[in-house]
């Protein structure tokens, strides 16, 4: 499972920015959140980052502490805060810009679906309050070939757009 | 929830700039102006009526600049990513204020700080630097003459940081163009009241501001529940579908159909190539892209590029109806692609659509009446759609080159100085050019416009319900026994009433601070919604007469300044052509504007005095603002 972003739907209203913030410490804040939105407010554009959950994730290659694992059943790249010491090894280790670190609390912070998320049955919050509907949780299985096109299309045009690291 | 003597949802901090001096201080935010103005333009009020004093020059260093934020700014709350920003204004010399959508208010409210203050003047240009809890004045003269576009774009490259979130001037603030707008990261603009020359006036190029921290609020579970109910409420609504994908514009064809249009400089409410330069066209021609500002569930931003023709590699973000009917069908111009230009360079020189619009529409008309000679513009061609002479008009009036001296100064100046024979065309209210509604087919506007604390405006009452008349929403609101009149565009009946909420609720959005998308357009959002959404997040003890109590606060302190800065019942009035001359277009066929059948009975319900156009003693005792009462009873 991962979170599709819908890039030609997405509006760049980072909704789903504040309610990931909301999700882990019940505050707003751009900061806090497991997800980010690029903006290019001249030519109209906007990129949510988010990660991908890899199915080989260099993050949990990366990581020496042990925080960084892959739920093999789920397939989400699960995030135990209280093993991790900080490195930022995982973000930098990530090709997509899809973990942040969190200064405030100095451990790093990604997306799990909410799956930890004290409200439960865990719906992923920013698929729930996304007005566009520009997000949506998938299986491996539903990723088709015109998903694959979509996402490569926005690659190439932010890819080096600049670097990705919060 | 009030711990230590403090409301939640907001920082609970503001800075005070003093450009003579360059001293920076960072205070806390008084707990009384939260309790009774709440923020945004409140607060603004609140200082402009505290500090500016009424008799001076609005571009004199004696004048403030509050631009400023509210407890909904930077939460999940729905449309919540506007600005406010406040000054004493020198388009009308009485209270201004203008707001913009975008990312500001959320960045400056997670660098820390409600507000921002700015006093004196800075004799060489500087920008104003906000990263926490660094905040600096920097120097500017390498970005001064610069246009926004590249003021923006040089900001970020110079602190390395595509993050930063600027809010400047063009040329036109630099050169005191009276109705000069500020300019929020490249398509988001606080437009009226003339900000950009306040600001030009100090020498203040920009405010650039960057924060990584957070807003708090006092109950999360209960504001996250209700956030999450106020944006289903809005995109449940039966006309969010069509304003996030056309944007404002798709009220082009439909104002056009109600005669509410205007056309040659109000001439007319119609036009009769509304095909050409309506919303369809545009989403269909030139709509790359949908936008939309911080947590707003409506989007009614659009990128729009121009792929052939005269004008071929032209874009623009968020054009407005607004444009399209000042810079078009007002000018009678119906050539769309010159309309996006003319946006995209009003936008990059600084300038307020609406009234540049007004402006040459006015100059289109005094020439058709031949009441001005082409020598005393520069020997240009100014008749009614002329595109290429109202581009060079804009350029010059930006850098006041030429005529564009005169033109920057206004609609109601500009009339002063070509003569009383003028008077007649000169389309404004209290000095500010009138926006794109014709009262005639909507009397709400009609009296809106007159009754706005900022001059000629449709945002301080923006009512709607009268405009194609949306009877669910009327009952809902109103009551049904008002209907069919309360949302017939023709009749004055109930407009004072719904004129009146509409001003209270508005002046509470402006200091909460909300869009007027998503609460007057789509009705959506009302009292009530409001009410529990700042309840949540600041932890005050409120209820909906409370909250209205405020509001009326607010809009009755705003009508105090402009009393002590002279204004009476003489200034409550419109342009002759709306009261004299009957509207030729569709529905608003045969009626003029009947303002004095609105007017005595709007003072009435705001218990002002018939006579003078003054709130009344008890009224203002009832608002708490005793102080008030000496200040204009004893002049």
């Amino acid at each position: 499972m991962y979170l599709y972003i819908d890039y030609d739907k997405c509006r760049g209203c980072k909704t789903c920015v504040i309610v990931c913030s909301y999700r882990w410490n019940k505050v707003f804040s751009e900061t806090l959140s497991a997800i980010c939105v690029i903006k290019n407010e001249k030519k109209g554009k906007n990129f949510p980052i988010v990660c991908q959950q890899c199915s080989k994730p260099l993050c949990v290659d990366a990581c020496l502490s042990g925080a960084l694992k892959k739920d093999k059943q789920t397939g989400i790249v699960l995030h135990f805060q209280d093993k991790c010491v900080g490195c930022k090894m995982c973000v930098i280790s990530c090709p997509f810009g899809g973990i942040g670190y969190v200064a405030e609390v100095g451990v790093a912070r990604k997306c799990d679906l909410c799956s930890s998320f004290d409200v439960q049955p865990a719906v992923a919050q920013c698929e729930k309050m996304c007005p566009y509907k520009a997000i949506k949780v998938i299986t491996e299985d539903k990723i088709t070939s015109e998903i694959k096109k979509n996402v490569e299309k926005f690659l190439q045009q932010f890819g080096t757009y600049r670097s990705i690291v919060r | 929830m009030k711990t230590k003597n403090k409301y939640f949802g907001y920082t609970n901090k503001y800075i005070r700039v003093n450009l003579t001096t360059g001293n920076i201080k960072v205070l806390p935010t008084p707990v009384e102006w939260q309790e009774n103005y709440l923020g945004g333009s409140g607060f603004g009020t609140k200082i402009l009526y505290d500090e500016v004093s009424a008799e001076i020059d609005p571009l004199s260093e004696k004048n403030k600049l509050i631009i400023a934020t509210g407890p909904l700014s930077g939460t999940l709350w729905p449309s919540s990513g506007r600005i406010a920003v406040i000054s004493k204004s020198p388009l009308t010399n009485i209270y201004g204020d203008a707001n913009s959508g975008g990312f500001f208010a959320p960045e400056l409210k997670f660098a820390g700080y409600d507000f921002v203050v700015v006093e004196g003047k800075s004799n060489h240009p500087v920008y104003l630097y906000i990263e926490q809890n660094s905040i600096k004045l920097l120097n500017a003269e390498h970005i001064w003459g610069k246009t926004t576009f590249e003021t923006e774009e040089i900001i970020r490259k110079t602190h390395n940081d595509d993050e930063i979130k600027v809010l400047c001037i063009g040329p036109a603030g630099e050169n005191l163009v009276r109705y000069a707008c500020i300019m929020v990261s490249y398509g988001r603009t606080a437009s009226r009241s003339g900000m950009g020359a306040v600001m030009g006036s100090k020498m203040l190029k920009a405010i650039a501001v960057r924060g990584y921290g957070k807003v708090e609020v006092a109950h999360p579970q209960k504001f996250f529940d209700t956030a999450v109910k106020a944006q289903k409420l809005i995109l449940d609504n039966e006309f969010t579908e069509g304003e996030s994908k056309y944007g404002t514009p798709a009220l082009v064809e439909l104002m056009n159909e109600v005669g509410r249009f205007p056309t040659r400089n109000y001439q007319q409410g119609h036009c009769d190539y509304v095909d050409q330069i309506g919303s369809q066209r545009l989403q269909k021609e030139f709509v790359v892209s949908h936008l939309a500002c911080y947590c707003c569930p409506i989007g009614c931003d659009k990128y729009y590029f121009v792929k052939k023709g005269e004008f071929a590699g032209v874009d623009t973000v968020s054009l407005e109806y607004e444009t399209i009917s000042a810079l078009g069908s007002r000018c009678d111009n119906r050539n769309l692609e010159s309309i996006i230009k003319m946006d995209r360079i009003c936008n990059e020189l600084g300038l307020d659509t609406i009234s540049t619009g007004g402006v040459i529409a006015f100059l289109m008309e005094l020439n058709e009446k031949k009441l001005i000679s082409a020598r005393q513009f520069d020997n240009l061609d100014l008749s009614w759609g002329n595109y290429d002479t109202m581009i060079k008009l804009i350029e010059k009036i930006a850098y006041r080159q030429g005529c564009g001296d005169m033109l920057a100064e206004g609609v109601y100046r500009l009339s002063k100085m070509l003569g009383p024979e003028t008077e007649y065309y000169a389309m404004h209210v209290k000095g500010q050019e009138i926006p794109a509604q014709d009262g005639r087919a909507q009397q709400s506007m009609g009296l809106a416009h007159v009754t706005s604390s900022r001059g000629a405006d449709h945002l301080k009452g923006f009512p709607t319900i009268d405009e194609t008349g949306y009877p669910g929403e009327a009952i809902k609101r109103y009551g049904k026994d008002k209907l069919p009149e309360i949302v017939d565009g023709t009749q004055p009946k109930y407009k004072p009433m719904v004129v009146k909420d509409g001003e209270d609720f508005c002046a509470v959005l402006d200091s909460a601070v909300v869009c007027k998308f998503g609460t007057m357009f789509p009705p959506a959002l009302y009292w009530e919604e409001i009410t529990e959404g700042i309840k949540y997040a600041t932890g005050m003890e409120i209820d909906v007469h409370k909250l209205k109590k405020i509001g009326e606060r607010i809009y009755n302190l705003q009508r105090v300044y402009n009393i002590m800065c002279g204004i009476s019942k003489k200034d409550d009035k419109l342009p002759e052509r709306f009261i004299k001359e009957k509207s030729p277009s569709k529905r608003a066929k045969g009626h003029i504007v009947y303002l004095d059948k609105m007017l005595p009975e709007y003072y009435r319900i705001r218990n002002w005095d018939e006579k003078t156009g003054y709130p009344k003693r008890e009224k203002l005792v009832e608002l708490g603002l005793t102080d008030a009462v000496k200040k204009i009873y004893s002049k």
